[in-house]
């Protein structure tokens, strides 16, 4: 995966995470539904971001098994990831705004 | 390619097992929902999961092994050397003739029981006979607090017939963050008001943990009629001394 692509998917399953644990299916599902099904992610790219983010200690991880027997594992961002989380959001803020003012003008 | 298969192929790359076993379990878990959401079948379910070689490109290279193997030949070292240490004390211990306070790791156990020495002295005799002496004489130096924890006369049987040795023990604790005393070398004197006294007839050990240490030595071919001994820490200006009154015996 390019590192520009992963880091724009780290920002977006951070984004998610904020304030509520989510476990890989979920975090597919509502990633598809807060865009308007823009971003449908495949499984291929999500589960090396949320593995490489729980070895950087931006996110937590805890299993759980369902009634059906199922093993989730649910993921939490940390301290340390909502301020990387932060930062992203003003990189991302000010390429966008540059990106905007530069369409504008055109 | 059925769901075994798939799962596999998706977790080959990870070589550390234990992560394996959990991202296996984490990829069913997905699969499982997914076809539960969806109504998929297994075979239209395991294609909208995508290729699993990618897949497993990706999460070998996020879950490197090294850690974990580190982790668990850590592990594995802990216990070897247990073992190790267990396997050891047993065959001493099996030897005819050897104390139970010579094997490694007594000094602690010793020390902190406090009763090193009662029935061999430091220098490896059995005593004959001995005379507990009144103790607790403290020196403060530094951040050194220096107590006699123990003074015994003790009678061993020497090349040239039975003679005196004088056991001594000195708890030391630090008042604040002090190097632990190297017991033998601090000690830059020993005088007595009877007889010869040489430091290199002393036998010693030394424990310390943390901010507390002890140190035990014992004065060989000691007179058996001296009144005091002093020790010298130091040199110099610093020079500070302890002295201990031989005189009283211990209260039973």
């Amino acid at each position: 995966m390019p590192k520009k692509e992963s880091g724009s998917v780290s920002l977006l399953v951070l984004a998610l995470l904020r304030g509520r644990e989510m476990y890989g299916y979920q975090i597919i599902e509502e990633l598809d539904r807060r865009s308007e099904h823009v971003f449908q992610m495949k499984e291929g790219t999500l589960y090396p971001v949320l593995h490489a983010l729980e070895k950087e200690r931006l996110v937590s991880a805890r299993e759980e098994e369902t009634a059906k027997g199922r093993t989730r594992r649910y993921y939490a961002v940390t301290e340390k990831g909502l301020r990387a989380l932060e930062e992203k959001e003003k990189e991302w803020l000010t390429f966008s705004r540059a990106v905007t003012a530069i369409l504008a003008g055109a | 390619m059925d769901k075994i298969e798939w799962l596999d192929a998706a977790t080959a790359k990870i070589r550390f097992r234990p992560d394996r076993k959990a991202v296996r379990r984490e990829l069913e878990a997905h699969l499982e929902d997914l076809r539960e959401a969806s109504g998929l079948g297994e075979a239209a379910a395991l294609g909208a999961l995508g290729d699993p070689g990618e897949i497993a490109e990706e999460l070998g290279r996020i879950h490197r092994p090294w850690m974990g193997y580190l982790w668990r030949a850590s592990q594995l070292a802990l216990i070897g050397a247990a073992a190790m240490y267990c396997l050891v004390l047993a065959l001493l211990a099996a030897r005819p003739g050897y104390s139970y306070r010579a094997l490694p790791g007594m000094d602690l156990y010793n020390f902190l029981r406090e009763d090193a020495g009662t029935a061999e002295s430091l220098c490896g005799q059995p005593a004959i006979e001995e005379r507990e002496l009144s103790a607790g004489t403290v020196l403060k130096t530094g951040g050194y607090t220096i107590r006699n924890g123990r003074s015994v006369y003790r009678l061993v049987s020497g090349q040239d017939g039975p003679q005196w040795h004088l056991y001594i023990d000195l708890n030391v604790t630090m008042s604040r963050w002090e190097e632990p005393l190297d017991c033998w070398r601090i000690i830059s004197g020993f005088r007595t008001d009877a007889g010869r006294v040489e430091k290199g007839d002393c036998s010693r050990v030394s424990v310390d943990w943390g901010f507390w240490q002890k140190c035990a030595f014992e004065l060989s071919d000691f007179p058996e009629d001296a009144e005091w001994v002093e020790l010298d820490f130091g040199y110099g200006e610093l020079k500070r001394t302890l002295h201990i009154d031989l005189t009283k015996e211990a209260e039973v």
